[in-house]
């Protein structure tokens, strides 16, 4: 069976064809993954990381020469996004330290895909505004840390500390109602 | 062979509230844009169309209404008459403001099919 390539599809989604972008993360994303884990070693953050690279390729997609091989530019993305990461992590491992905040990563990541989503919404419903905007944006609506960052106007730093200070308040609500 | 992650989803979820995002705001400043501009000309059309009720140039094209010969004789000084009592200043501003919409509408163009494909696209996707 014929199978499109690359180049039209580039030209199918730069046309207008956002669908057309769903073949190529299918084509891409495990050769990607791979990739990325050999920079990261870490299976979440290497899921992570290709999410974030093919996203932004395709929001540069217009500038995106169909006539260049696509895979070439498609890993180069994934390799920059993956050092980022990379630096961003340390970076907020160092910010952790200085905000001695204590790490909940795996109750809260716990308690949003748990069936208990209804009352995590009543609990987020109650935490200050700039806490409830932030863990809003980053666990409802999926948005990274950039994205969020972008939509409420405050820097990434910011982002990570009010998401932090958020799940630490979030867990004491739900900890309280647990108790009660 | 180890199992990689499915992340076709989440990553098409992100395009699509991206393009969403995107298609929506582009079109509402079209929107507004276009709105601004068709408001201003309509504005002006009605100051120059009062002007020229005011001066009761209109009952000069009158003459229209004629004897082929009367209007063979006079067509043309009448009409002078008429261009005479339009006012200039709004004419101009008119004229600018119909020039602009139509360098939007033209230059446009390509974005606008872009826009309307997306958005056709994003009906589609659930």
């Amino acid at each position: 069976m014929y199978e499109t390539n690359d180049r039209e599809l580039v030209v199918a989604i730069q046309k207008g064809n956002i669908i057309a972008y769903e073949k190529l993360v299918v084509r891409y994303q495990r050769g990607l993954f791979v990739f990325v884990m050999r920079i990261v070693h870490d299976e979440a953050v290497a899921s992570e990381v290709v999410q974030d690279a093919l996203f932004n390729v395709y929001r540069h997609i217009s500038r995106v020469d169909p006539e260049r091989k696509f895979s070439t530019y498609m890993f180069e993305i994934a390799k920059n996004t993956a050092f980022s990461a990379i630096r961003s992590k340390k970076a907020t491992v160092s910010l952790e330290e200085i905000v001695d905040i204590e790490d909940d990563e795996p109750f809260i990541e716990q308690i949003f895909r748990s069936d208990r989503i209804a009352s995590v919404k009543l609990a987020v419903s109650h935490l200050p505004q700039k806490y409830k905007r932030v863990i809003t944006l980053y666990y409802f609506h999926e948005l990274s840390y950039e994205e969020v960052s972008r939509e409420l106007h405050i820097p990434v730093n910011t982002v990570r500390t009010h998401l932090k200070r958020a799940k630490v308040a979030l867990r004491k609500k739900l900890h309280y109602e647990e108790n009660t | 062979m180890k199992k990689t992650p499915d992340i076709t989803k989440p990553v098409m979820d992100r395009v699509v509230r991206f393009e969403r995002k995107n298609t929506d705001s582009w079109q509402r400043r079209f929107i507004v844009s276009m709105a601004i501009l068709v408001i201003i000309t309509l504005s002006i059309l009605w100051a120059i169309i009062s002007v020229l009720s005011t001066e009761q140039s209109w009952s000069l094209l009158s003459i229209f209404t004629q004897d082929p010969e009367i209007i063979a004789s006079y067509w043309r000084d009448t009409l002078w008459i008429f261009w005479q009592g339009v006012p200039q200043n709004y004419l101009l501003l008119g004229a600018i403001a119909i020039f602009l919409l139509i360098i939007l509408w033209v230059f446009t163009g390509n974005k606008r099919k872009l826009i309307r494909e997306k958005r056709r696209q994003l009906d589609k996707y659930v």
